[in-house]
């Protein structure tokens, strides 16, 4: 790996995986070591949302870190991470043409499509122990998708008409990651910085609190100061939601 | 007016809900009335910012899931046995996907240390460890259900 940084203790990295948090968790793995497959068979959206991704043309990795954060407000680690990934992307691109846009509470969008992800484990958060893995899936060179995502998924490639190192958007994280990484002490910073790059209020979506539970319509009324989201829903009652999946409606 | 007679109406009214008592007799007036409980004002300052989110967290502005009325009723817990908790507010989740066995049932043997649900919130998975070694007797809540700071999650007898 050409990744060198003086952050990390140590980079591991796979030809295949089935998932790097699964991975990094397995073997409680130290803080400060990232894991990289380079095609990730079972990567985990939220619960069964698998994240699809084709063989070394996208980046897929977990940043094993432990983090000192109130229980109550280790979510933040969320926000703040998608603020990162955010950048790197952003950073990256050829011109700053492109729409790309946070979607609540961790989504990256592109171009009004999905084109990375971040999920976070951790064993109890309530212990001493606050170690997190901090999965993060980016579609970097991916041509082809499935059917059925394609009106949901994109990659970098896809919108902007350019191919990426995978590396280069990896170590462009980490050195934002470990940068910013005061800014944690600061929750509500977060969700300020956050909400500049988030879907404004006034957006209507549907809204679904969990896999077993039916699709409500709703409209975003705004997110609290440590991000949960703000609803208003049918009858015109704000409902305030700390799980859940949003999807627009246009 | 006795002394007996007085004892009783003092008692009466240190028995009651009343502040105060006034009985007018046979041109006697007597009035009796009970020291009111000072007002404390509370010990930590307002801006105590974990309290104010906690509370914050505690009060949705309506109700976020129906289910959260069915918030357990739980009565006096034996010694031996431990409430397990939510550190924090989500939807819990008893198995680590949907496809796969809940980490406990009723009836398991469990370790200290060991997983015993989800709580997520916000896209981060938390894994919930028991702090004791035991046995499952009660499952307080169902999956996939929202739950609050501090809801009882489960009820383990130590073994």
């Amino acid at each position: 790996m050409k990744i060198k940084d003086g952050n990390l203790k140590e980079v591991i990295y796979f030809e295949e995986l089935d998932s790097t948090n699964l991975y990094s968790r397995n073997n409680d793995l130290v803080s400060d070591t990232v894991v990289i497959a380079g095609n990730q068979t079972k990567g985990r959206g939220r619960l069964n949302h698998n994240w699809f991704s084709s063989p070394n043309k996208n980046l897929t990795f977990t940043l094993v870190k432990e983090i000192e954060i109130e229980p109550l407000k280790a979510h933040i680690i969320n926000f703040y991470t998608a603020i990162i990934v955010f950048s790197a992307i952003k950073n990256i691109m050829p011109d700053n043409n492109f729409k790309i846009l946070l979607k609540w509470p961790n989504d990256i969008i592109l171009n009004g499509k999905k084109v990375a992800g971040i999920l976070t484990e951790a064993h109890d958060i309530s212990s001493d122990r606050k170690k997190f893995f901090i999965g993060i899936g980016i579609n970097v060179n991916q041509k082809d998708f499935p059917e059925e995502l394609k009106e949901k998924a994109t990659s970098l490639l896809n919108e902007t008409d350019f191919f990426y190192e995978p590396d280069t958007i990896l170590k462009n994280i980490l050195d934002y990651f470990y940068q910013f990484f005061e800014l944690l002490r600061k929750p509500e910073e977060i969700i300020q910085i956050w909400r500049q790059f988030t879907y404004p209020a006034g957006k209507s979506v549907s809204f679904r609190v969990c896999e077993e539970k039916e699709i409500k319509r709703a409209v975003i009324y705004g997110y609290d100061n440590l991000g949960a989201i703000l609803l208003k829903n049918q009858t015109g009652d704000i409902e305030k939601h700390y799980s859940g999946e949003i999807s627009f409606i246009y | 007016m006795d002394l007996n007679y007085l004892k009783k109406i003092i008692k009466m009214l240190d028995e009651s809900n009343l502040a105060e008592i006034e009985i007018e007799e046979e041109g006697t007036k007597l009035k009796l009335s009970k020291p009111r409980p000072k007002i404390v004002s509370p010990a930590y300052p307002m801006q105590y910012s974990s309290h104010t989110f906690q509370e914050s967290l505690q009060k949705p502005v309506v109700a976020a899931d129906e289910k959260k009325e069915s918030k357990p009723q739980v009565e006096a817990i034996p010694a031996n046995v431990v409430e397990i908790k939510s550190p924090m507010v989500g939807t819990f989740y008893s198995a680590p996907s949907p496809d796969a066995d809940s980490y406990v049932n009723v009836g398991s043997t469990i370790k200290e240390g060991s997983t015993i649900c989800i709580i997520e919130a916000m896209k981060l998975m938390n894994e919930i460890e028991s702090e004791v070694s035991g046995k499952v007797i009660k499952i307080l809540v169902e999956n996939a259900q929202a739950v609050e700071y501090d809801q009882p999650l489960f009820l383990i007898e130590k073994l």
